[in-house]
């Protein structure tokens, strides 16, 4: 105790918790729905620690990347926790940081004094999308490669800077071995910066001006409320430990995603982004030839323009939601926009299929037979049912399960050469040697059972 | 008193300058050094295919396969194209949807639509273009890319293909 007294009289820490935070009273409208916030910024800081954690075992080379995830994943005590918390907490953090954009929209806490406090949280909304990206390429896999390159083209449209953005993000022509390392530097290094910096400035602005009154006109700060500690602060540790215990329910239950490790010459890959950038997704559906820079740029910028300009274009005093329809109006049908956007991107259903991750620590002949049978499809046709529940290739086959071949090296090779079908294509153009191949890599999967 | 308020303000002035200074100079640097790509070497990639291997009037899906050095790193590509034959002509389109670069794929036409050709079709935005690599409908502007296929001299020699 003795010890803390001398901290806090050197430090004068109880004096600024007192100006900014705890001594302060908050107005008496302050409700559940002002702890969104907070639990964003609990996710944060699970999601910093578990960066940390999974950093000290990434490799961020392209020869190493996929498979230091998976060895880390297999070997590592709670390295596959960890990764899946890590998954898990970014689609945490958009769902918490778009639902407290939501709630300040609709009780018009963004009205002056707090236009900045509002400017900011938008930059903080466009850091956790752009870590979300940044991260997905990281692994490596199938999904990492197609959907970074999608999106970097689709930055490339980006009028006169275009192709400098590409050029930067991948660090040479094509997406390759340069670009993993500037997509770990930014995902790790720069995003995370730029995102603490910007949340230090929010929160103290929002200590600054304090929790924004319900209901009351602006310049009216309404009557306080009890103590924000510990009152409020009593509710927000519990939306905050919910949310984390969400987070760690679904890591548990469904772990993070691996798919195969990229390979641009896999036969029909169709990419799909990760569910929170479906809505720019399925706008860009929409528009045919020339008007291709107004969905991939024109549209999201303005839309960012307005939302950045609002403060300072709504100039309706009201913060009641009755007394202002023009802005409730527009609102709910930004918001009803993107969920539309986002449902339809969704159920637009990929008609890719997901290959099983490649054998680790293989031999050369073995990942050489991985490759051939990717790149040939034979997972467009074929299932591979692996303990009667996982499913990889077409979930919706019309050829017999992998699980249900002869386990004959010689067989296999032979019906590869000659299927004696109408349906199966033949490899005959293939070499002997990667028939061999191809048929060493199916035994595999069939002596794995 | 007025020298000395105006001296104290220069003071200030040039204290801001001076400190810009060892921040920006970086900052400025960093920026060249991001901005600046590695070095890449001109990708060369020449693959042979027997004529008897890519069928009349079909699509076959081939494999090209090249190195390419950027920087310190030297990759080994496996890039999916389509090749095509018309009469002694062979025609081979890159696999990439010239809209954002998904993998296209070749969708032969429905047993029951009258007339309706095959197309190579993109999986994300729709786009459609077809067998020449035309664009017949979605986002895409350009057509499809095409590479180099040498001369054919003789029909028992190989074709030869430039990436």
């Amino acid at each position: 105790m003795r010890l803390l007294e001398f901290l806090d009289s050197r430090l004068g820490l109880s004096e600024i918790l007192a100006k900014f935070g705890t001594g302060k009273h908050p107005p008496s409208g302050t409700s559940w729905l002002h702890t969104l916030g907070f639990a964003a910024l609990t996710i944060f800081a699970l999601q910093a620690i578990t960066g940390v954690a999974l950093s000290f075992h990434y490799s961020a080379s392209m020869a190493h990347a996929y498979d230091s995830i998976r060895v880390m994943e297999r070997d590592v005590q709670g390295g596959a926790l960890v990764r899946a918390l890590h998954h898990w907490g970014a689609s945490a953090m958009v769902v918490l940081v778009f639902l407290h954009s939501v709630r300040v929209f609709f009780q018009a806490a963004y009205k002056k004094p707090r236009e900045l406090t509002w400017i900011i949280g938008l930059g903080l909304f466009g850091l956790v999308v752009a870590l979300g990206f940044t991260g997905s390429l990281l692994p490596w896999d199938q999904k990492a490669y197609f959907a970074t390159k999608v999106g970097v083209n689709i930055a490339a449209k980006t009028p006169l800077i275009g192709e400098n953005i590409k050029d930067m993000l991948y660090g040479a022509k094509e997406i390759g071995p340069t670009t993993i390392g500037r997509f770990f530097a930014l995902h790790a290094i720069v995003l995370p910066a730029l995102l603490a910096m910007g949340l230090g400035l929010h929160l103290y602005l929002v200590g600054r001006h304090g929790v924004s009154p319900v209901g009351c006109r602006v310049g009216d700060e309404g009557a306080p409320g009890p103590a924000y500690h510990p009152h409020h602060s009593f509710k927000e540790a519990l939306v905050a430990l919910l949310a984390v215990l969400v987070v760690l329910y679904l890591a548990l239950a469904h772990g993070a995603p691996l798919e195969a490790v990229a390979d641009r010459a896999e036969s029909a890959y169709d990419p799909r982004p990760d569910w929170y950038l479906l809505a720019p997704f399925q706008l860009l559906k929409y528009f045919k030839e020339d008007w291709e820079q107004v969905g991939a740029f024109w549209l999201p910028t303005l839309f960012g323009l307005c939302l950045l300009a609002l403060p300072f274009v709504d100039r309706n005093p009201e913060r009641r939601l009755s007394k202002r329809p023009i802005a409730m109006s527009l609102g709910l049908i930004t918001v009803i926009g993107i969920c539309a956007l986002t449902y339809l991107g969704a159920v637009d259903e990929p008609t890719h299929y997901q290959t099983p991750p490649h054998p680790l620590g293989a031999s050369p002949e073995l990942r050489q037979g991985y490759d051939l049978v990717r790149r040939n499809a034979c997972f467009g046709c074929h299932s591979l049912t692996i303990d009667e529940q996982t499913v990889f290739g077409r979930t919706r086959h019309e050829a017999p399960d992998i699980m249900d071949f002869e386990p004959d090296r010689v067989a296999i090779e032979d019906k590869l050469y000659d299927p004696e079908s109408d349906v199966m294509p033949s490899f005959k153009h293939l070499k002997d040697s990667e028939r061999h191949a191809m048929a060493g890599y199916l035994l595999h999967l069939l002596e794995e059972r | 008193m007025n020298e000395n308020v105006s001296r104290r303000s220069v003071l200030g002035k040039v204290t801001t300058i001076l400190l810009a200074i060892p921040i920006i100079g970086p900052m400025l640097l960093a920026l060249r050094v991001i901005t600046d790509p590695q070095p890449e070497q001109e990708k060369q990639a020449l693959a042979t295919v027997p004529l008897a291997d890519i069928p009349q009037d079909a699509v076959r899906t081939f494999q090209l396969s090249y190195t390419r050095v950027v920087g310190p790193y030297t990759e080994v590509v496996h890039e999916r194209i389509f090749l095509r034959r018309e009469g002694q002509e062979v025609i081979a389109l890159s696999s990439e949807c010239t809209h954002l670069g998904c993998p296209i794929e070749f969708k032969k036409p429905e047993k029951n639509s009258d007339g309706k050709a095959a197309t190579f079709r993109c999986p994300c935005h729709k786009g459609v273009f077809d067998l020449a690599g035309n664009v017949l409908d979605g986002p895409p502007k350009a057509p499809l890319k095409r590479y180099v296929v040498l001369p054919i001299k003789d029909p028992k020699q190989p074709v030869r293909i430039w990436a």
